[in-house]
């Protein structure tokens, strides 16, 4: 299958940092693409390059190829066709993403004005189905409802509303339910599937979580230190992780079996984006690093059917 | 229970919310109606719910950040609530709390080595002399390097601030730890650095923890017994193997199955997902009457609407507050 989108050697550089380097990954249609990684991986740096959401000092190299253009070097005219009406995007945090000032339906109207052109009747018509399709109780009402009159799980299903309207290719989500309850959190990634597998749309799902990825994802890539280490199908890494770091994140989580046992965790913590270590950067945190993991940056290589590792040592891992 | 260090007893605490439009009566907001529990010494306790359950304003009861309205906590059999100078200041070091926030918790004007130091000097607990090998010994207990007592905390990773912050807590050698979330900010990798600290700690310490979480599988590693919350009210309460492989509460089930697993799907079975709970949490400003789960509850009845549900005991120390299960539940 043709891919929907293909990144190729993305890379970020604010001032003297470089916080993501060399990512490539595809994104096939109505596929649920995970990227999973810790805190200052690069992970959201990646998904916001995409739309040219960066601050201006943010250099970013590298293709990312969406239907014959690049992103990447697309001008912000062109972009802005793009962005919001071809790939759209959710973010963490939908009271800060959302206009305090301005009711739910407004919002979703004016999505449906400056993408599709629909006005008046029509659009609010057509906002009550999106609400309604997000799973919002008696949507008609709440469509004058103020983002404050929301609670947390209802705001997020707005701005997935918000992003359906123009009924988006490829839908980028940023930690989508990190700031929700466990329960809530559930719900909302059930209706991130059925969306897709109804709409047919493809979705990037950016966590640290890597239950969620495990549970919602088709693939996953994992992401450290701004590099992807693996990427591949959820069943296949899960089953069979053929990166040290891969490894050392799901061992670090508590499996359920062996309570008040030590875990067994990955020592150190990352390197800061402005000072990374040569060649594998997570050798300095590795127990399978050798002398060679210091010397070359690894790039990705096919280990397997469509898995691919960064891991020079990814023949001799334990199996999980 | 043999040898209980801590017992709550029917805590009752509410806020005044904010009245509509700014003036009127303002509702309240019931944070806490009705939490009975003991810890036992070197036990574990975890408190789970979701937001708004009352966890966290029960930890701060405990350690009286936050005044009771009603019930009573007795602590190695004293009662907390009339405790006064001396006998107060000795409770406040017995229970130690550690919060979230690992930026928000430390002074980011005084060194590791001031921060441990301080609440040395306040309960006079060593000789001025002897503190900075004190600190020492803090500094190795919870593995970090014993030059870190000359740096401030901003030099630290949220995983190193949180070991300053137990260390702290540790310094006056408690008996109960009160942690609200301590590990919630922290990834995967570092978290699981913390819980062995944390294991570790209480078996050579012999500490009790009141673990406050939402994080079902940390919880499950950590626990000894596990109360779960919802709207204030303990819903379920016993030995964590018993409430996680066999759940009496249907909110404690739809918790379980609600939370993320580790392991993918077999290909295929995607589809069929469907979330465990349907419904937004209630606002603690209107818990619904009777069970205050029944607008959330798959198998809620017509009692369940109007009659508060009792305890329900599964014998020997699993208890459980739900109209379909009897008074007395086969184990």
């Amino acid at each position: 299958m043709m891919p929907l989108l293909q990144v190729r050697d993305l890379a970020i550089r604010i001032g003297a940092a470089e916080p993501v380097d060399n990512v490539s990954f595809d994104v096939s249609p109505a596929e649920m693409l995970g990227i999973v990684g810790e805190s200052g991986s690069g992970k959201s740096l990646t998904l916001r390059a995409l739309l040219k959401l960066l601050p201006a000092q943010a250099q970013v190299r590298g293709t990312a190829l969406w239907q014959g253009q690049d992103l990447v070097s697309l001008p912000e005219a062109e972009i802005r066709k793009i962005r919001g009406r071809q790939i759209a995007m959710i973010y963490q945090e939908p009271m800060t993403a959302l206009d305090p000032v301005l009711p739910i339906g407004l919002q979703i109207t004016e999505s449906l004005k400056v993408h599709l052109g629909l006005r008046g009747a029509a659009a609010r018509a057509r906002a009550v189905d999106l609400l309604d399709r997000v799973g919002i109780p008696s949507a008609k009402r709440r469509l004058d409802n103020y983002p404050h009159e929301f609670s947390g799980g209802m705001r997020q299903r707005a701005m997935i509303a918000i992003s359906l309207a123009a009924e988006p290719q490829l839908l980028l989500a940023d930690e989508p339910t990190t700031a929700l309850d466990v329960t809530i959190q559930d719900q909302i990634l059930a209706l991130l599937q059925q969306l897709k597998d109804e709409l047919h749309m493809s979705v990037i799902l950016v966590t640290h979580d890597l239950g969620i990825v495990a549970g919602t994802c088709d693939r996953v890539a994992v992401m450290y230190a701004g590099r992807i280490q693996e990427s591949g199908p959820v069943t296949t890494v899960f089953r069979s992780p053929a990166h040290a770091y891969t490894l050392g994140l799901m061992r670090s989580v508590p499996d359920g079996k062996h309570a008040r046992q030590a875990l067994s965790f990955i020592p150190g913590s990352p390197p800061d984006p402005g000072a990374m270590p040569p060649g594998c950067r997570f050798a300095p945190r590795c127990g399978h690093a050798t002398a060679a993991c210091g010397e070359q940056a690894p790039t990705l290589r096919p280990f397997g059917a469509d898995h691919l590792t960064a891991c020079l040592h990814a023949d001799t891992l334990a199996p999980a | 229970m043999s040898d209980i260090l801590l017992s709550a007893y029917d805590l009752t605490r509410s806020f005044p919310g904010r009245a509509k439009f700014g003036f009127g009566a303002r509702p309240l907001v019931r944070a806490l109606n009705g939490v009975s529990l003991d810890i036992a010494r070197g036990e574990t306790l975890a408190v789970v719910g979701e937001s708004g359950c009352g966890k966290s304003t029960l930890a701060r009861c405990l350690v009286r950040l936050t005044e009771l309205d009603s019930g009573q906590i007795t602590f190695d059999a004293a009662d907390v609530g009339s405790l006064k100078g001396p006998a107060l200041r000795r409770y406040n070091r017995r229970v130690q709390m550690i919060f979230q926030d690992p930026y928000g918790s430390l002074n980011p004007r005084m060194t590791v080595g001031q921060i441990l130091s301080e609440a040395l000097l306040v309960h006079e607990m060593v000789a001025k002399a002897a503190i900075p090998a004190r600190v020492a010994e803090l500094l190795s207990l919870v593995r970090l390097p014993a030059n870190a007592a000359d740096r401030l905390p901003h030099e630290f990773s949220g995983g190193q601030r949180q070991r300053i912050a137990i260390a702290r807590a540790l310094s006056i050698a408690p008996d109960l730890l009160i942690a609200d979330e301590i590990v919630s900010a922290l990834d995967v990798s570092v978290q699981a650095q913390i819980l062995n600290l944390l294991l570790d700690l209480q078996n050579r310490l012999g500490l009790a923890i009141l673990f406050v979480s939402h994080d079902l599988r940390v919880v499950r590693h950590l626990a000894h017994r596990v109360a779960i919350m919802y709207l204030g009210r303990v819903v379920e309460l016993g030995p964590a193997e018993q409430v996680f492989d066999s759940p009496r509460h249907p909110y404690t089930k739809a918790l379980l199955q609600a939370a993320p697993d580790m392991q993918p799907p077999p290909p295929g079975s995607r589809r069929a997902r469907r979330a465990a709970l349907t419904g937004e949490l209630p606002s603690p400003l209107a818990i619904p009457t009777g069970c205050p789960f029944h607008p959330r509850c798959p198998e809620a009845r017509g009692i369940c609407t109007t009659e508060p549900p009792r305890i329900s005991i599964v014998p020997p120390q699993h208890l459980a507050t739900c109209h379909l299960l009897g008074d007395t539940v086969g184990a």
